[in-house]
């Protein structure tokens, strides 16, 4: 069956019609609180840090702190396997595809807590020609922990505001953040390649040179959607 | 003498099952903080003159300070905010304030899920 080159992999247009079928059957609505207890039980991070906020975040992770407690100690060097990502330091633009990148990789349901002020807006470097003003213009953003670099009690705080926002977002099944609109247009100059190279990581996903998809395939020319080699 | 290494490690389990854990269960009990650590920043009114010292002295200029002169001389000080987006928490405005108006040693749960309003740049 061919692909259709319109269809963006990523979603999938029969979800809609299929959970407004489960929601009102009442058995399945007592699934997702428990589903939704268990998520918030066991977010596993991604295991990268950029800056000097990853020290602290590992320091949560140590006995003394101890992130086991909230069941968030899993910290997995893969995405695939993970929930929750701390983009804890300064993203640079040349780290902003990475990051980016690595979002799209996770699975869902994800969540995305910015530990620091660099993350947050920028921090210092808010005025500097290197460093992303916040890491929401690449990544939707749950929670904002601020501190430079927050203690681990605010890392620890933070997740624990993401906990009880992920149970108001069982109980009204919507998401709260705002997604990143993916312009950079007042930020980097139209030739940059690191603009190409991030706007083709945003919805719908066209390549680095913009170009279409193949119409036969629904495959990318290169550069694939998530950084694949096909 | 055989045996020895044995017991030194049998002694250290016993010394670890007897201890106290070293976890702080965080949200029931907090760290004391090192006394000169540069965490979170108080502001308090009272103290404050409204001289903009602290702004100043900022060097992200995340200070807000907008003041209003009284009849007196003094200033009557209308807002004060800190924008703690881009604060990078040095501490310069607690060294630089003369009247010992803005603290560190804030609250651990000041975060959110919004970002506020953005400075004007």
């Amino acid at each position: 069956m061919p692909h259709d080159p319109n269809l963006v992999p990523v979603l999938d247009a029969s979800a809609d019609s299929i959970e407004a079928d489960l929601s009102q059957q009442l058995l399945l609505t007592r699934v997702d609180a428990v589903l939704t207890w268990a998520r918030r039980s066991s977010l596993w991070p991604v295991m990268f840090g950029l800056a000097c906020c990853a020290i602290e975040m590992i320091a949560t992770a140590t006995s003394r702190y101890d992130i086991a407690r909230f069941g968030a100690e899993v910290f997995r060097a893969s995405p695939r396997q993970a929930d929750l990502m701390i983009v804890a330091g300064t993203v640079t633009w040349k780290m902003a595809v990475p990051v980016r990148r690595i979002y799209l990789q996770m699975a869902e349901p994800k969540y995305v807590i910015s530990m620091g002020s660099c993350s947050n807006i920028g921090g210092p470097f808010a005025h500097g020609y290197s460093v992303l003003p916040g890491v929401n213009n690449v990544v939707p953003v749950d929670v904002y922990v601020p501190g430079c670099p927050p203690r681990p009690e605010s890392l620890l705080s933070g997740l624990m505001l993401l906990q009880d926002v992920m149970k108001q977002e069982g109980l009204t099944g919507k998401r709260q953040r705002p997604e990143p609109s993916g312009d950079f247009s007042t930020m980097l100059p139209p030739d940059d390649p690191i603009r190409r190279e991030l706007e083709s990581l945003f919805p719908p996903y066209l390549s680095k040179d913009g170009l279409p998809r193949d119409p036969e395939t629904g495959a990318l020319p290169h550069d694939t959607l998530i950084g694949g080699n096909s | 003498m055989y045996g020895l290494g044995v017991a030194k490690g049998m002694l250290t389990t016993v010394k670890h099952l007897v201890r106290p854990p070293v976890t702080v269960q965080f949200p029931d009990e907090t760290r004391p903080i090192p006394k000169r650590a540069r965490t979170n920043l108080v502001w308090f009114v009272e103290r404050c003159t409204g001289c903009s010292t602290c702004a100043q002295a900022c060097p992200d200029g995340c200070i807000l300070v907008q003041t209003q002169p009284r009849e007196d001389g003094s200033f009557l000080v209308e807002r004060y905010e800190i924008d703690f987006r881009l604060c990078m928490y040095c501490a310069l405005c607690v060294e630089a304030c003369p009247y010992e108006a803005i603290q560190v040693g804030g609250p651990y749960n000041d975060v959110v899920t919004e970002p506020q309003p953005a400075l004007p740049r």
